[in-house]
């Protein structure tokens, strides 16, 4: 088994017409044993800017503590805010500085640039490799289910209330397909007044 | 325990700030400078370790020595070393590898977890020299596993103005060793006042690699043009290279090298250099699995103070039509609960800057 | 001093020597199917390929059994083609031996059959039948490499099943029982959302269509063309159409 697959889980994020949408699924367990529905693997940067960190759970949350000390550190020493690009150079830098002993994360940023309002999206492999696509990423557990439902449903332009309903269906769609992801799932459609924060009903198996 | 632990360095990694040195990382962490702070006699517990920190690099002294040395430098300063730690433990700017994980990583992988695998990028790649100058050329596709991970990836690297560099194999490799030579190369043009040759660039590229014996999987194909003429090098993960009028590599580069051998000749018109390399990538697109996508050509003349890019230059794998709609109606997907944070947007008054 | 010469017998003493042997090889290829009422469709991808490299970009993967069958069949070349041997030779048999064709059924179970015939050495192939059960409605049945059968309305199978399966979960069940309370698809959609006619040819079609152009972006061993076939109680007719072969 692979070690990614170890505490299951799956991040999605898609851009629409001025607008950005990141979505995970809950499940956090071990192996195929289920132990909690709560799962956070998406985090806040900063007002418009999100990061999701499927994985090794272990490693999604010392990486996440990790960017928010290093995020920390450049909004006090800039006195500027992190950008969408700022995020993901950092990301890109922190993971390849691991290259030869890796934290089993596939992180995905997104956002929109806070003075531009321009949406952003950036997804990594486990050692930085950045890939900014015009449509949609995918990572996790569930990668090829989010990558025929994203291929499928994805069309550009979306409004927020279309983007909702495309990312969420592709993720609840994806992850049935998916024994060890699933259990709930949390949506963010990020715009440029506000942050939409949706708990989606899926099955609970 | 008695070992000094800077003795206990791998020749390779002596030079890099002790963060990075993997068999003292842990232990040596929490005496950064910066955890001394607030104690009374900080700072000359701090320009101790300062001072012969380099010697702790350079193995004249030993790691134990050093640390009580500055602490009895520092009177006050609690001697249990993790005491010392603190809030304001600051990571310094990473300069090298960090080893941190490496013996948890091969330790899960003793039990039976399989390590993933990092994007890869299947790849054809090629150069060749044309009358004034050379030309490179890539596809666009990064593949993980049978997936293809991005459509439309870079992978013609700039290490200077007039000098490029293509990437094959493990994407993240290529990218960062491509960045860390360009960075150097630009420092080493500052130094000097002059343009960089491209066998300075080819040696950094190959050193770098040599050093890490393979374990960076970058395949280069390096072009450019200086005042000693046009050069194509070809870079191989170990650190050998080859010096060729033409060269391809990656996944692809047997179907590239094809049209190549069958259609390059010296001192070719850039038209039939740019034809050539079109048909080159397009048959490794066609041919490989690993490569598709779209053709990107990179010309760099000796004219010209910079190399020009084509991106794409042509597109070869189109996405089909789709033909149903499946926009989903609002309100499809049941919800169980729903927040909005609004944002404050403030007033900023936005000037332009010249970047 | 008498000197003896020692043989050694390394196989004896250290335990049996192990040869390695990998009969199998993925030659990628995908089959989508979906049965509706009074029609199936079936279809694959025309890539044959090894490792990096395309063997050729002309070799559907579907194959017509009888009036009302087909097989979609992906995997190990090797194994497909003798696999498809053995079953039209038994189809051939059945039709001498009781004076009938096989219906869909009985061929369903004839596979099943054989696939668990070779438990311990199987064919490495990711098989899917369609075609018209007796009253001439549309049937879909997909099998494990040992036999496993499942009866169900639509499936996608080989290379890039994972990548589509979802996609036909969401689309594809709404359709066809919509008044079902079936377990993948409509849950996920709220009542009003699901779609209350039932699934037509065309809109199968359709789907099987975009299924393949999806895959094709994202799976490398999907690509080239497309062979569809439909069976209606009326025949079977076939469609093709391009994809990308990069």
């Amino acid at each position: 088994m692979s070690i990614m697959a170890y505490n299951g889980g799956a991040v999605v994020a898609m851009k629409g017409k001025d607008c950005v949408a990141i979505a995970a699924d809950r499940r956090f367990g071990v192996q195929l044993q289920t132990i909690g529905f709560d799962a956070e693997r998406i985090f806040r940067v900063s007002d418009s800017l999100f990061v999701g960190i499927p994985g090794l759970a272990t490693d999604t949350q010392t990486v996440h503590e990790r960017l928010r000390f290093r995020t920390n550190m450049y909004e006090l020493r800039e006195n500027r805010k992190v950008t969408p690009k700022v995020l993901s150079s950092m990301v890109s830098n922190f993971l390849y500085e691991h290259r030869f002993g890796p934290y089993f994360v596939e992180p995905v940023v997104a956002g929109l640039d806070p003075k531009t309002h321009v949406p952003y999206l950036c997804a990594f492999d486990l050692i930085g490799c950045p890939n900014e696509p015009e449509d949609f990423v995918v990572s996790g557990t569930c990668e090829e289910q989010l990558y025929g439902m994203c291929e499928s449903l994805w069309k550009p332009d979306l409004s927020p209330e279309d983007l909702f309903e495309t990312i969420s269906q592709a993720l609840v769609n994806a992850c049935d397909r998916d024994a060890i992801s699933g259990w709930g799932a949390k949506v963010y459609i990020i715009e440029k007044d506000k942050v939409t924060v949706k708990s989606v009903r899926t099955r609970m198996d | 325990m008695n070992k000094g632990a800077a003795e206990a360095l791998p020749p390779n990694f002596s030079w890099l700030p002790f963060t990075s040195c993997p068999l003292i990382g842990q232990s040596l962490e929490p005496i950064r400078p910066f955890h001394l702070m607030g104690t009374s006699n900080f700072e000359k517990a701090y320009y101790t370790l300062e001072l012969h920190f380099s010697a702790l690099v350079f193995r004249e002294v030993s790691l134990e020595k050093l640390i009580s040395g500055s602490l009895s430098e520092g009177a006050g300063v609690p001697v249990d070393i993790n005491t010392s730690m603190s809030s304001l433990l600051v990571e310094p700017p990473a300069a090298g590898f960090s080893f941190r994980n490496t013996n948890r990583n091969l330790a899960l992988e003793a039990h039976g977890f399989v390590a993933p695998k990092a994007v890869k990028t299947g790849t054809t790649i090629a150069g060749l020299i044309y009358k004034d100058g050379v030309v490179l050329g890539a596809d666009t596709r990064a593949t993980a596993g049978n997936i293809v991970a991005d459509k439309n990836c870079e992978k013609i690297h700039r290490i200077a103005p007039r000098i490029y560099c293509c990437g094959a194999g493990t994407a993240a490799d290529t990218e960062m060793t491509t960045r860390s030579i360009e960075s150097q190369i630009e420092l080493l043009h500052l130094n000097t006042g002059r343009e960089i040759p491209v066998v300075a660039a080819n040696r950094l590229l190959k050193q770098q690699l040599f050093r890490y014996q393979g374990h960076i999987g970058a395949a280069l194909v390096l072009g450019g043009v200086d005042r000693n003429g046009s050069h194509i090098y070809c870079i191989y993960p170990h650190g050998s290279t080859d010096k060729l009028p033409f060269a391809t590599m990656g996944s692809g580069s047997l179907a590239a090298m094809a049209v190549m051998e069958s259609r390059w000749k010296p001192e070719l018109e850039l038209d039939d250099a740019i034809d050539i390399m079109r048909e080159a990538i397009t048959a490794g697109i066609t041919n490989d699995l690993g490569s598709g996508s779209n053709v990107d050509v990179m010309v760099i003349s000796k004219d010209e103070p910079k190399g020009k890019l084509a991106r794409p230059f042509r597109q070869v794998g189109i996405r089909g039509q789709r033909q149903g709609d499946y926009g989903f109606k609002r309100g499809a997907t049941a919800v169980l609960e729903t927040r909005v944070v609004p944002l404050q947007i403030v007033d900023e008054q936005v000037e332009a800057m010249e970047t | 001093m008498i000197k003896t010469t020692r043989f050694s017998y390394p196989e004896v003493e250290n335990g049996p020597m192990q040869r390695h042997f990998s009969p199998y090889t993925d030659n990628g290829g995908t089959i989508v199917a979906i049965a509706g009422k009074g029609f199936a469709v079936i279809a694959s991808d025309t890539r044959l390929s090894s490792g990096f490299s395309i063997y050729t970009r002309e070799q559907p993967k579907v194959q017509q059994l009888n009036d009302w069958t087909i097989l979609g069949c992906s995997g190990c070349w090797c194994d497909v083609l003798t696999l498809k041997r053995l079953m039209e030779a038994r189809i051939k048999l059945y039709r001498h031996e009781h004076n009938r064709a096989m219906s869909t059924g009985a061929i369903a179970q004839m596979l099943s059959t054989m696939l668990y015939y070779k438990r311990f050495f199987p064919y490495y192939v990711s098989n899917v039948l369609a075609g018209l059960d007796e009253e001439g409605n549309g049937v879909v049945y997909s099998y494990d490499p040992v036999g496993h059968c499942e009866k169900s309305t639509f499936h996608a199978g080989g290379s890039s099943g994972a990548l589509i399966q979802p996609f036909l979960d969401s689309r594809v069940r709404a359709l066809i029982q919509p008044f079902l309370d079936s377990r993948i698809g409509n849950k996920n959609l709220t009542p009003d959302a699901i779609p209350k006619e039932p699934l037509t040819l065309d809109e199968a079609l359709r789907v099987v269509k975009d299924t393949f152009i999806s895959a094709a972006e994202r799976d490398i061993y999907t690509g080239d063309g497309v062979l569809i076939k439909i069976v209606t109680p009326e025949g079977v007719r076939e469609e093709s159409f391009p994809l990308r072969h990069d």
